[in-house]
């Protein structure tokens, strides 16, 4: 009687294990997932981020400029999706409004990622 | 004699409940193998996607100019070639030296379609794969975002205009 139950316990144990088992495994991949989802969004909303800041540096160098002062360069550096986005850009002032003329965009790597 | 004739039909019986048991756990396994080569493949599509996501602001940040062009305006840009171009529309990235196209194509070298990157630099030209891409890629554009979808996988990428940027239809 004590053999047939101790097998039964061993039966339902080696059962649960490999439940446990798949059931962990499933569990570690829809985590994975989970987190590279999160990262591309946030990658994206970083990116979105990103533009509204060179708009903001943008007009905000701009309200400082001269427009007799000739061609300028602009440079701003702004965090993105990728790492940190510098940015060049040469303005003219031509029939009264501030005209970008050429822009050059370079990323430098970010040490430690946010 | 009674009692061996009992353990030989209890023997029979827990062969016979072992042995469905068996059927149904291979039958499920089989079923479920399928969804889960389904799931793998769709999971390493994301990846792709999620790849492409990453390298495309290294095209569209520092261009220029940006529009959208047709197939015509493709096969101009792009001259003779290996890859047959099956969208209707593309999209044309332009910085000073460097222009970059991206549509959906068929190489002769590769069985399934892709979404393509042709740039070209100095007169050096180049093309390479960024992901699977079968079906059409559609742009939607307004003066401050360009938008380009693809039909299958079902993806959709923006870019908003960035200070210094023409975005044209």
């Amino acid at each position: 009687m004590v053999k047939q139950s101790g097998s039964f316990i061993v039966g339902a144990l080696i059962f649960a294990a490999v439940l446990g088992f798949l059931w962990m495994t499933e569990f570690a991949v829809r985590l994975t997932d989970r987190i590279q989802t999160e990262r591309v969004q946030h990658i994206e909303s970083r990116a979105e981020l990103a533009a509204s800041a060179e708009w903001a540096r943008f007009e905000a160098l701009l309200k400082d400029a001269d427009p007799n002062s000739g061609p300028l360069t602009l440079e701003y550096r702004v965090p993105d999706g990728l790492s940190t986005r510098e940015v060049r850009l040469r303005v003219e002032w031509r029939e009264d409004a501030w005209i970008v003329t050429e822009r050059q965009a370079v990323w430098h790597a970010t040490p430690v990622s946010p | 004699m009674k009692a061996q004739q009992g353990l030989l039909a209890a023997t029979l019986v827990a062969l016979a409940v072992g042995l469905a048991v068996t059927v149904l756990m291979v039958s499920i396994w089989i079923a479920d193998a399928g969804r889960r080569a389904h799931e793998i493949e769709g999971r390493l599509e994301t990846a792709d996607l999620d790849a492409a996501t990453r390298y495309l602001p290294s095209l569209f940040v520092p261009a220029r100019q940006i529009e959208a062009v047709d197939r015509a305006a493709i096969r101009r840009l792009i001259g003779p070639s290996q890859i047959d171009i099956q969208s209707a529309q593309g999209v044309r990235l332009i910085q000073p030296f460097l222009t970059t196209v991206l549509y959906v194509g068929q190489s002769q070298n590769q069985s399934k379609q892709a979404l393509w990157v042709f740039q070209e630099r100095f007169g050096d030209q180049t093309q390479h794969a960024l992901i699977d891409a079968s079906g059409d890629l559609s742009t939607t554009v307004d003066p401050h975002r360009l938008c380009f979808s693809l039909t299958d996988p079902v993806w959709i990428y923006c870019h908003a205009r960035l200070p210094g940027q023409m975005i044209d239809g």
